[in-house]
């Protein structure tokens, strides 16, 4: 099936630079509907009240964090279905592992380029 | 007294083998137990002197005072009488700025680069329409932006010399704890003073599992990432 370029995506970044980034290479991949939160909190907000197909996250933010957010979203019988990219600078094994137990669809480490983001969201979507 | 030398237990056996007599009267054994007795009292008399003697004086203690004084200065001299002159409260304030300093300037970039964009969109537009008479403006355009990227990226500079001076403090900090753990005889550090990389009122659960951005070629890479969700 191929992939809704159309599709609304939610990125969580307590980083300003970070979110316009990922919003940049995004547009780049083609997809021009996407929304920023600046932490879980606000994120989880704009999940309850619009309609998201995609989440990526940062971890370390505050005051809820990127974990938190996951473990939120796959607690939630409306949200749950949606997949959720884990972008973050943590670096330790114990943190892929925790996150996976969590539900999380992948995992890409920073730094990254475009093409890790497509190849990762392709992993989930489809090709695109 | 006569000090004839008195014989072994073997001499006495074989005396009453051979039936020969070893010359031992009960005068000699009389004198020896005396000369025992004598010997005894002897010791005796000296174990008595020593027990009454008084016990020897303690080593003197070290003086430890210029030493301590030594290490108080130093302690004291690591805060400065005017927080606004310490060295760490400048240290902290310097990486505040540094953050501060790479936010603006990292979004001044992107600025410019979303209007790099705006820009060639404008020549596709104007080169598709025929309006070629544009496209130098575009460029002029162009170049002022490139300009801009250029002097945005001098928060390299500002930014290097504040976190020289950081790295500075810091290295001066190292050596002060290293004087003092010489000065205290202390021979290594247990890594339990509670130095964190998450401040004590964070609240959050998962501070544990917060370790911070990888350095280069340490931690896992995304290679071993992907290996754990094949």
């Amino acid at each position: 099936m191929a992939v809704d370029m159309k599709m609304n995506i939610l990125v969580v970044d307590d980083y300003n630079t970070m979110l316009r980034i990922l919003k940049n290479l995004l547009k780049q991949l083609g997809f021009h509907n996407v929304k920023d939160a600046l932490d879980g909190g606000q994120a989880l907000n704009m999940l309850n009240s619009e309609k998201f197909d995609f989440i990526i996250s940062d971890w370390n933010m505050e005051p809820m964090t990127g974990i938190e957010l996951l473990r939120e979203v796959r607690k939630s019988d409306k949200l749950k279905h949606i997949p959720f990219i884990m972008i973050t600078a943590e670096s330790k094994t114990e943190n892929v592992i925790t996150a996976k137990q969590e539900g999380v669809s992948n995992y890409i480490v920073k730094p990254f380029n475009a093409e890790t983001l497509k190849g990762k969201m392709a992993s989930v979507l489809g090709a695109f | 007294m006569d000090k004839r030398p008195r014989p072994f237990t073997a001499e006495r056996r074989k005396a009453e083998v051979t039936g020969t007599s070893i010359g031992i009267t009960n005068d000699d054994l009389m004198d020896a137990i005396s000369d025992l007795k004598d010997n005894v009292n002897k010791v005796a008399g000296q174990m008595a002197e020593i027990a009454a003697a008084p016990p020897p004086p303690p080593p003197p203690e070290p003086d430890n005072t210029d030493e301590l004084g030594t290490i108080k200065q130093d302690v004291s001299a690591l805060r400065a009488v005017d927080p606004d002159d310490d060295k760490l409260v400048l240290a902290r304030g310097e990486l505040k700025t540094v953050t501060e300093i790479t936010d603006k300037s990292a979004n001044e970039i992107m600025n410019q680069s979303d209007e790099i964009h705006v820009v060639i969109d404008k020549i596709r537009e104007d080169l598709s329409a025929g309006n070629t008479d544009k496209v130098e403006s575009h460029c002029a355009t162009l170049e002022e932006i490139a300009t801009n990227l250029l002097m945005a990226c001098e928060f390299q500079d500002l930014t290097g010399q504040r976190l020289n001076k950081v790295s500075n403090a810091l290295l001066g900090m190292e050596d002060k704890i290293g004087g003092l753990f010489t000065a205290l005889d202390i021979a290594e550090g247990t890594g339990a003073g509670g130095l964190s990389a998450v401040t004590d009122d964070d609240q959050r659960p998962d501070t544990d599992l917060l370790h911070g951005p990888q350095d280069e070629g340490e931690g896992i890479s995304q290679a071993d990432i992907d290996s754990l969700f094949d």
